[in-house]
């Protein structure tokens, strides 16, 4: 069962990918910040984890994403960003922060399934 | 021999007197035809006698005469040198040099007999000489004066002659007892001898007519009987009681004792030579006239003086009674008198007289005019052409008049007329000398009025001089008037460059500068009188910004811009410009500059930097409800094993979405409306302070978790006259910029306060603060504190709306400040029950 982390300061958010990927073989966990983000893919080093980028407070998405992707411990995680802002140099930041894909809200449950299987191979 | 000698001498002596008295007889004229040819006779027979003896004288002494060497005998010689022989030959001379001086003396001396009828004749001829003279006299003062003392000459002349007329011899004892007088006198006085012997010859008949010619006679019997000889003219009278001019002589003749024996009076008819006397003086007058009424016209160019004055004149001189001028009106055929001198008393205006064929145009003005001939009335009192003004003439006393036309060139001008008092006062001469006035005058009239018609001319021609002046003066006002508005223009239009915000660069084809205004000049830094008419290359030292400026000038586009930075007021901060050119194009169409117009576009950009910020933030506030919107309806929609807890749940989020979404929306709605000024009103209700912030506070106070809420409100139950929905949203929009703002579990104090009519309501946070430039900008539309990816949602209207609503309840808003320390912001609305 992989492991997926869903990081988004609101709860409204984390529970609509939870419920959206309930129909997977997926463990979810979940983090309200970057920091806790960081700290829960260390312990838990998930296959996958879906970042939302704008967090009120502590460090934002694309932060976090860094520091994981420079975290040997964590650098191998796949990193979905899940933001609002869909604009193309918000999508080249994110690449270029260590995003594996990108996923821009809003968005259709369906779809964001066929992206983490995708992502997840 | 001897006969010569005896001849010769008497011969001489006989031929010299006979010959003297010839030349006398010759000369004084006495006609003693016999005796003058006796002498002749005799004369001519001596001289052939003596003609023969100088032949026989020549034969007979021929050799001596022709042999001039040889001697001659004594006997001749003594005969040839008698004086007679020597003296022939002179006197021969002198008789050819007499008989010349005594034809010369016939002809020069004066006859000394006189006829009358020659007199007449010589007065006569006299008088055409005058005429002549008088012709003259118009032109030369000088000729006339020559006239008048051959005049003067020809007075004494006559006055000399005229003698004899009525010789008057008188014999008185020296007490003045006439004792005789001869019969000439007695005839004149119808008279005889013996009514006058015997009596003083100063009672006499002749000198009857007066007590002054008595006295006179008196006086000269006196001093004659003294021994003085007395020579004076007296009146003598005649029979029927005429009077006739004697010149009068008394002398005294003495007896052999030499006392006074007689006195003895004589006396001649004078009465010719005073009327030719008299005659003259009249010529003289009428000259005199002519001469002044010529000299009036030289001088007198006012044609109603100078009509004036040669009435004037003619009156005065001539003593007529009236004298008048009339011209003629070509449009009423009536003559108006103009110039007047004498006795009138009104005649002229009571008259009317026409020169047309009407009985007021028979009388001698119209007939002048009508005739162009002098028309002479001897008898008004008796010629029926007169009937129209007789009775108006008669009343004034003129007895007689006369009309001259005033003719020049065929041209009738009017008439002069000239009335006297008596009948048939105009002769010949009188006539002759008005109508020389009349030419003269007319000759006048014409010369004025060619001077006029001049006048006019020179006064038609000043005219159209000056108005052309005027209109020259009047262009050359409005060309001044249209120069200086064009000036004015100028200025205007070079005001308006030099002040207006934009930097504005004008160069000419070789990219000299021509003109550069003030906001150029401060923009660049440079001086316009260094950079001039200078390349502008001169003008700008940031070299990558010259060449910019040169290369946009040498392409010569019109639109091309690029933008550049200059330092701004704040480091880090510059000013960003933009550079616009045209092409300036001459009226040809060819390029004859470039303008460079220079924008600062700081506050463009900053403004589309919001704007992109605003739609990038506002796209996301969007996308984040409808995220959860989207998300948990496609999540109902398309799964079945969602337990009623979970659906509940999903619903509740995507209620609360959708009003968040409708909030974001209403919010930009409102601003929408601020900015058009369109569809935002209050809708006032009295509500307390305490209700309507507690009703925002309580919602955070169970939904916010992460912040402490502490509600302080003074006198909760004050009203307040609000717009209680809008004044929620002011707290709502306060709160949550307090609670993005501020670290969790930070404490957030809503405090409320009565200050004078206000209800102020204050909201402190423990945040993160702003700087001072930021506090200035909180309220600026699309503002936003912090604009980092991790930055707090919000659309940066918040405080936008919240200003706007406040002002719009007459309150204020305000922020006070300090990074790190937290931020509070203050609004006051009215306290109110509604009545306002």
């Amino acid at each position: 069962m992989k492991k997926i982390l869903i990081v988004d300061d609101l709860l409204e958010v984390r529970d609509l990918v939870e419920v959206t990927l309930r129909v997977g073989d997926y463990r979810i966990l979940q983090a309200e910040s970057g920091e806790e983000a960081i700290e829960v893919a260390r312990a838990e080093r998930p296959e996958l984890i879906i970042m939302d980028v704008m967090m009120h407070g502590g460090i934002d998405g694309l932060e976090a994403t860094r520091t994981l992707k420079n975290d040997p411990v964590t650098k191998d995680c796949k990193i979905i960003m899940l933001t609002a802002r869909g604009q193309e140099t918000d999508k080249t930041r994110g690449y270029e922060a260590g995003a594996d894909d990108y996923f821009i809200k809003p968005f259709s449950p369906l779809d964001l399934i066929e992206k983490v299987e995708e992502v997840l191979g | 021999m001897d006969i010569f000698r005896l001849i010769t001498p008497a011969t001489y002596w006989v031929l010299i007197v006979m010959w003297t008295i010839i030349l006398f007889f010759y000369v004084s004229r006495i006609r003693l035809r016999r005796l003058q040819s006796r002498l002749i006779y005799t004369l001519i027979i001596i001289l052939a006698i003596d003609a023969f003896r100088t032949l026989f004288e020549s034969l007979y002494f021929g050799a001596w005469y022709t042999s001039l060497a040889g001697f001659i005998p004594k006997e001749v010689h003594t005969f040839l040198v008698r004086p007679e022989m020597v003296i022939i030959p002179k006197f021969l001379n002198i008789i050819a040099a007499t008989v010349i001086i005594a034809i010369l003396l016939r002809r020069w001396l004066p006859q000394e007999e006189f006829e009358i009828s020659q007199l007449e004749s010589l007065i006569k001829n006299r008088t055409s000489e005058l005429v002549a003279v008088n012709e003259n006299l118009r032109k030369e003062i000088t000729e006339r004066k020559q006239a008048e003392e051959a005049l003067r000459e020809s007075e004494k002349f006559f006055s000399g002659t005229l003698n004899d007329m009525l010789s008057f011899v008188a014999v008185l004892e020296p007490d003045g007892k006439l004792i005789f007088v001869n019969n000439t006198p007695l005839d004149v006085a119808g008279i005889r001898l013996n009514d006058v012997k015997g009596k003083m010859f100063y009672d006499a008949f002749w000198w009857q007519y007066s007590a002054e010619a008595r006295q006179q006679i008196k006086e000269d019997i006196e001093i004659c009987a003294i021994g003085k000889t007395l020579v004076h003219e007296i009146e003598l009278q005649t029979v029927g009681g005429g009077l006739i001019w004697i010149e009068y002589s008394m002398h005294p003749i003495y007896n052999e004792h030499g006392k006074i024996k007689y006195l003895v009076p004589e006396g001649r008819d004078i009465t010719e030579r005073k009327q030719a006397e008299e005659h003259i003086q009249h010529l003289r007058r009428v000259l005199m006239a002519i001469r002044d009424v010529n000299q009036l016209i030289v001088h007198e160019k006012n044609r109603q003086k100078l009509l004036q004055g040669a009435c004037d004149i003619l009156n005065q001189t001539r003593e007529y009674k009236l004298v008048w001028i009339g011209l003629v009106r070509e449009d009423s055929l009536e003559v108006t008198p103009v110039a007047q001198a004498g006795f009138e008393e009104g005649y002229l205006k009571s008259i009317k007289i026409t020169w047309d064929d009407s009985e007021t145009g028979k009388g001698p003005t119209g007939t002048a005019i009508r005739t162009r001939k002098p028309f002479v009335m001897h008898n008004i009192a008796g010629n029926p052409l007169y009937k129209p003004w007789r009775e108006d003439a008669i009343k004034r006393g003129y007895g007689s008049s006369a009309a001259f036309p005033l003719i020049y060139e065929n041209r009738v001008f009017g008439t002069l007329n000239v009335y006297a008092n008596f009948s048939g006062a105009f002769d010949g001469e009188e006539i002759d000398l008005l109508v020389e006035v009349s030419q003269d005058i007319a000759f006048a009239l014409y010369i004025i009025e060619v001077e006029k018609e001049r006048r006019c001319a020179e006064d038609a021609l000043r005219k159209v001089h000056e108005e052309l002046e005027t209109r020259v003066s009047e262009r050359t006002e409005e060309l001044n008037k249209a120069l200086t508005d064009m000036q004015l223009a100028r200025d205007r239009i070079d005001g308006i460059i030099k002040s207006i915000a934009d930097g504005l660069i004008v160069t000419d084809i070789d990219n000299r500068v021509i003109l550069i205004n003030r906001a150029a000049e401060e923009l660049l830094s440079i001086r316009s009188n260094n950079i001039i008419n200078r390349p502008i290359d001169f003008a700008i030292h940031e070299k990558t910004l010259r060449e910019k400026v040169k290369y946009t000038l040498d392409k010569k586009t019109t639109g091309y811009q690029f933008d550049f930075e200059l330092p701004g007021t704040v480091a880090g901060h510059p000013r960003i410009m933009r550079a616009i050119t045209s092409v300036i194009q001459d009226k040809k169409g060819s390029q004859s500059g470039i303008v460079m117009i220079i924008h600062d576009v700081t506050n463009e950009r900053e403004m589309d930097r919001m704007k992109t910020e605003f739609i990038s933030t506002t796209a996301h506030e969007f996308r984040t409800p409808l995220t959860s919107i989207r998300g948990f309806s496609e999540i109902l929609l398309t799964r079945d094993n969602i337990s009623s807890t979970e659906r509940e749940k999903f619903l509740l989020y995507i209620n609360k979405q959708a009003i968040n979404l409708t909030r974001i929306i209403t919010e930009l709605l409102d601003i929408s409306r601020i900015e058009s000024g369109r569809g935002f009103s209050l809708n006032r209700t009295i509500c307390s302070a305490g209700e309507t912030v507690d009703s925002v506070t309580s919602y955070y106070q169970t939904m916010s978790s992460r912040h402490i809420f502490s509600v302080d409100l003074d006198d909760k139950s004050t009203k307040l006259f609000i717009d209680k929905e809008k004044i929620e949203r002011v707290l709502t929009n306060i709160i949550d910029n307090a609670i993005n703002y501020s670290p969790d579990g930070g404490t957030i104090l809503v405090t409320g306060e009565i200050t004078g009519n206000n209800y102020r309501v204050s909201v402190n946070d423990q945040g993160i603060g702003m700087t001072p430039e930021q506090v200035d900008k909180i309220f600026v539309k699309f503002f936003r504190a912090d604009t980092t990816a991790s930055a707090p949602e919000g659309t940066g209207l918040g405080m936008t709306i919240v200003k706007y609503i406040v002002e719009a309840h007459g309150g204020k808003v305000w922020v006070e400040s300090e990074q790190g320390k937290g931020t509070t912001v203050r609004f006051t609305v009215p306290i109110g029950t509604g009545n306002k």
